[in-house]
């Protein structure tokens, strides 16, 4: 192995790791920075290589750690990091060619995996970037080269293999069927759990409120799109509550979808969101799924039948009465009114004082009015760092102590005052909200854009927001506007935001065409292209076009290996050739005048001119070498003599 | 079964040979370049689906682009390797006489064609150890090593060039049946038949005159009779044969002059032929080593007496090709 061939097998395989830094324990990095370390001191000064029992430790070291860190349940995470920490130990071992192979072969590997974490248009570039590394590594394990070019300045060999690889790679992509998982995975990701998840505990410590990562996009079709206050993207029903925690308990039924349909559109979207390991979507109130594979709950929730493992897109439209639900069954009057036994006595309280009763039956609407009024002369704050509260009694902590919170508390203490009227109510939880952008057209919703708001029956499910009570900010403007110490990324400067924007815009269109471009999508592609609109007839032109292609390289590498020639060659092949045929006893180092003698033909004067002429063509001053139509006249010339 | 393999095995060579006949110079393209993914090649292919396999399992387009993309390195690795080695001309070049079972090489030229550049690729005569280019730009001549088996002249085995270049997963490889102008030389044999009275004489005698030999009638060994040639001396006619046949035959002796002498085919009688010809090749060698005139008498040729290198050429040569001439 050249010193040069090791120079990449140790950079690629470098780049390999630090790509997963993020999603490596750190044992996992530091055993990979010692092994290296060790590798970069073999190679730099000829230090000796580990011992089978330093080997054998590090090996044991690894599994270890994996156990520790992940258990034995396997996730992508601990296959990942038991990947890693293979290759990076691989090195150490590394003796003969073909583990030199192997090394790059795994270092493939590990930067295809970074795709199951990262989507991102820069991490794209950055797996490139790897992957050029190591088909150089590759590369220089055979490459003896006479120029000079040697370190990084030889990387434009394995550059040029990829650049000639893209344009098939291309049509590999656009072309290939996409098929349906092969077998089901039981191998979770932790990865993408950021987000809503099934319990909320308002007490507790969240830190959801600050995260700028894209929760979801939505691209509404319709002329009209809802205004900031009605967009709310509902997700879960959260009914159970213990005293801390809201969660999930019961499971509503679902509803037929031919039943939703019918009713006029009001809002048409389409709604892009990352894999998050869930099977929830999205959804505005009322809603109807136009994709397949969707379920709709009687109360309008759509779930997939699928955890979603990868990034998906349905398209839905909203309807202007949605399903009329006229009456609780038994189970769902007994969930929805679900509490804790004597826990918060002052909230319960608190409720019984406020509630408006008109001819001795509870005048819901009044309440929630009269429950909105006692929150706004009170006073209450929203604010992101509540503090941690701590006492059995949290309802009470937060109404009477504390009064500053988030939607979570709010929403939390309004469904346990509610339920204690005994009307039938529930936490939602979701996305409120979304910002426009102004080059893509879509809407995004950040993690910070999570909300929880309140739904409660009066002859059918109706929704109160309390956090609009206290912070109307929160609900007309989004999160931004409402607290002071906002952490997101938007920027009082102009361009910034500007700039923000397309960088956003740009991610949207990867997403669509990098990340989305399967299925429908690439049968609508397809058939634009064919202009068939059966996708197994486009998918039969397409084979016949890529087989042409195949035809097409094979002729061309056919005609590449022959020799290109001259017209002086091709003519002196061609004479050659002809003498052959008359029975002359030729070989190709002869010249023509050599050839003629041997064919024995008696015009020597034509002949003697033939050759003058020939020898024009190659050594007279200024010669302008022999075109096409020259070649043409000798060859008919010859044809005349030696016939 | 074995039978099997053998007539596979001989119509693999009668095809090979009409794909590849025997020339003077070949040119490499798609008519006789082999081309086929080597070990490497599979466990990249295997990678690569296992890839595919992940992608599709996971649903993620973005380790499908990745997948494609190192499918489509593959196959340009296909283009690549071809390539390499496309359009390289392979010519004889004089290659010395060498004795059988000696290591010996064979000269060949390589030729890339102007302005290009060819990579990383081993050459060998089938049954012998490669040597590898390790890059090639105009025209360079090459000693392959080779072992020759049988003596008479030299038909080499079929040329393996062969190569990985440039990422090791296909190999490419061609065979190449060159024609060679190179006699192989019956392996010597040290014997004593001739070498006692060789020594015995060639110390004692050094003074005596060339030439004088048969006019001092310093007795020779007799070592047998062959037919009568018209420049045979008559004082060598075997009379005692001819009054019993009415042949005429001259009798044969190994010479005892000092400088001058006859390596003859029947004074081996008794050997074998193919031991007589490495006998008589051992002490063609010595003759020449020690500065000595020596001729060389088989049953269908006789070289007259002579020396130096040109002299021990035309000897060995005639031992390679015997019985069939030159």
């Amino acid at each position: 192995m050249t010193q040069n061939a090791q120079f990449f097998l140790f950079l690629s395989l470098l780049a390999s790791i630090v790509l997963h830094w993020e999603h490596l324990p750190w044992w996992s990095l530091a055993l990979s920075a010692c092994a290296m370390a060790w590798r970069f001191a073999v190679y730099i000064f000829n230090f000796h290589l580990p011992g089978p029992w330093i080997k054998g430790l590090a090996v044991l070291s690894g599994f270890t750690g994996v156990y520790l860190t992940f258990g034995w349940q396997p996730s992508i995470e601990s296959m990942v990091a038991l990947l890693v920490t293979g290759v990076a130990l691989k090195p150490l071992e590394v003796q003969k060619a073909k583990d030199s192979y192997l090394l790059v072969f795994l270092c493939f590997m590990v930067q295809g995996m970074h795709f199951l974490f990262e989507q991102e248009p820069l991490d794209y570039l950055l797996v490139l970037g790897c992957f050029i590394l190591s088909l150089q590594g590759l590369f220089s394990l055979h490459h003896g080269s006479p120029s000079a070019a040697k370190g990084l300045g030889s990387i434009k060999y394995g550059t040029k293999i990829f650049w000639m690889s893209l344009p098939l790679a291309l049509v590999f992509f656009f072309v290939l069927p996409r098929l349906g998982p092969l077998w089901t995975l039981n191998i979770k990701t932790e990865a993408n759990r950021i987000g809503l998840s099934e319990s909320m505990s308002p007490g507790d410590i969240s830190n959801l409120g600050r995260n700028t990562e894209l929760a979801f996009r939505v691209q509404f079709s319709s002329e009209a799109v809802p205004l900031m206050s009605e967009r709310y993207w509902r997700a879960l029903v959260l009914d159970y509550y213990d005293g801390v925690t809201w969660s999930m308990k019961f499971r509503e039924g679902r509803v037929n979808k031919e039943s939703l349909a019918g009713s006029t559109t009001v809002y048409q979207y389409r709604v892009t969101q990352p894999a998050n390991d869930q099977r929830w979507l999205f959804s505005l109130e009322k809603s109807v799924p136009m994709t397949s594979g969707i379920d709709v709950s009687k109360s309008g929730f759509f779930t997939r039948r699928v955890r979603n493992i990868a990034p998906v897109q349905f398209d839905a439209y909203t309807t202007q009465q949605g399903k009329a639900v006229t009456r609780l069954e038994m189970m769902e009057q007994y969930a929805y009114l679900q509490l804790p036994a004597s826990v918060n006595p002052k909230a319960r309280q608190l409720a019984q004082g406020l509630a408006v009763t008109h001819q001795g039956e509870l005048d819901i609407d009044a309440t929630l009015s009269s429950f909105a009024q006692y929150i706004v002369v009170e006073p209450f704050s929203y604010t992101l760092n509540p503090g941690e509260m701590t006492s059995d009694s949290r309802v009470d902590e937060f109404l009477f102590d504390r009064q500053q919170g988030f939607c979570a508390h709010y929403a939390g203490s309004l469904v346990f005052m509610l339920r204690s009227l005994g009307v039938p109510s529930r936490v939602v939880v979701g996305y409120l909200g979304g910002e426009y952008n102004r080059v893509s057209g879509d809407y995004s919703i950040y993690q910070y854009d999570a909300h929880a708001w309140v739904e409660y029956w009066n002859n059918g499910w109706n929704r109160v927001d309390p956090t609009g009570w206290v912070s109307p900010e929160r609900v007309d403007q989004g999160l931004e506007a409402s607290v002071d110490d906002f952490a997101g990324f938007s920027s009082s400067i102009p361009w910034i935001n500007d700039l923000r924007q397309q960088m956003q815009a740009l991610n949207y269109y990867w997403q669509d065409w990098m990340l989305e471009y399967k299925g429908e999508k690439q049968q609508a592609l397809l058939s634009a292209i064919t202009g068939q609109s059966d996708p197994s007839r486009s998918a039969y032109i397409i084979g016949v076009v890529i087989l042409g292609i195949t035809g097409l390289l094979i002729v061309w590498l056919t005609l590449s290996g022959r020799e290109s020639r001259s017209y002086e060659q091709k003519l002196h092949r061609y004479l050659l050739t002809k003498a052959e045929k008359k029975g002359a006893q030729v070989t190709p180092g002869m010249t023509p005048a050599t050839i003629f003698a041997l064919t024995q033909c008696h015009r020597s004067n034509e002949v003697r001119s033939l050759i003058q002429e020939w020898n024009g063509y190659l050594y007279s001053e200024g010669h302008r070498g022999m075109g096409w139509r020259d070649y043409r006249t000798m060859k008919r010339r010859i044809n005349q003599l030696l016939d | 079964m074995l039978n099997i393999r053998q007539s596979t095995k001989a119509w693999f060579d009668s095809w090979l040979k009409k794909r590849l006949p025997v020339n003077q110079h070949v040119t490499l393209n798609h008519k006789n370049i082999f081309i086929f993914p080597n070990r490497i090649g599979f466990l990249y292919l295997a990678i690569v689906l296992f890839m595919f396999v992940n992608s599709i399992n996971y649903q993620n387009n973005l380790l499908f682009s990745f997948s494609c993309l190192l499918a489509s390195v593959f196959v340009t690795s296909i283009a690549l390797t071809y390539q390499n080695i496309a359009k390289l001309v392979v010519s004889t070049a004089a290659t010395p006489d060498m004795f059988s079972g000696e290591r010996a090489q064979v000269n060949i030229r390589l030729e890339a064609p102007s302005g290009l550049l060819k990579h990383g690729f081993n050459v060998r005569v089938q049954g012998s150890d490669p040597i590898f280019v390790d890059w090639l730009s105009g025209s360079e001549a090459l000693a392959l090593p080779f072992k020759a088996k049988k003596r008479g002249r030299l038909t080499l085995p079929r040329i393996c060039i062969e190569s990985v270049y440039p990422l090791g997963l296909i190999r490419t490889w061609t065979y190449v049946h060159l024609a060679c102008e190179a006699f192989v030389y019956p392996k010597p044999i040290e014997h004593r038949r001739l070498a006692s009275d060789w020594q015995a004489e060639g110390d004692s005698e050094l003074e005596v005159e060339e030439g004088a030999s048969q006019v001092k009638g310093v007795p020779d060994d007799f070592v047998g009779l062959r037919n009568y040639q018209a420049a045979d001396s008559l004082k060598h006619v075997s009379w005692k044969h001819y009054a019993k046949t009415g042949e005429l035959m001259t009798k044969e002796f190994v010479s005892r002059e000092g400088s001058k002498r006859w390596l003859d085919w029947y004074a081996l009688d008794g050997i074998d032929e193919e031991t007589r010809l490495g006998i008589l090749t051992y002490w063609a060698i010595e003759a020449e080593r020690g500065g000595e005139l020596f001729g060389l008498r088989l049953p269908s040729d006789v070289v007259p007496q002579g020396q130096g290198y040109e002299h021990l050429t035309q000897c060995l040569r005639l031992l390679a090709c015997w019985p069939n001439g030159r």
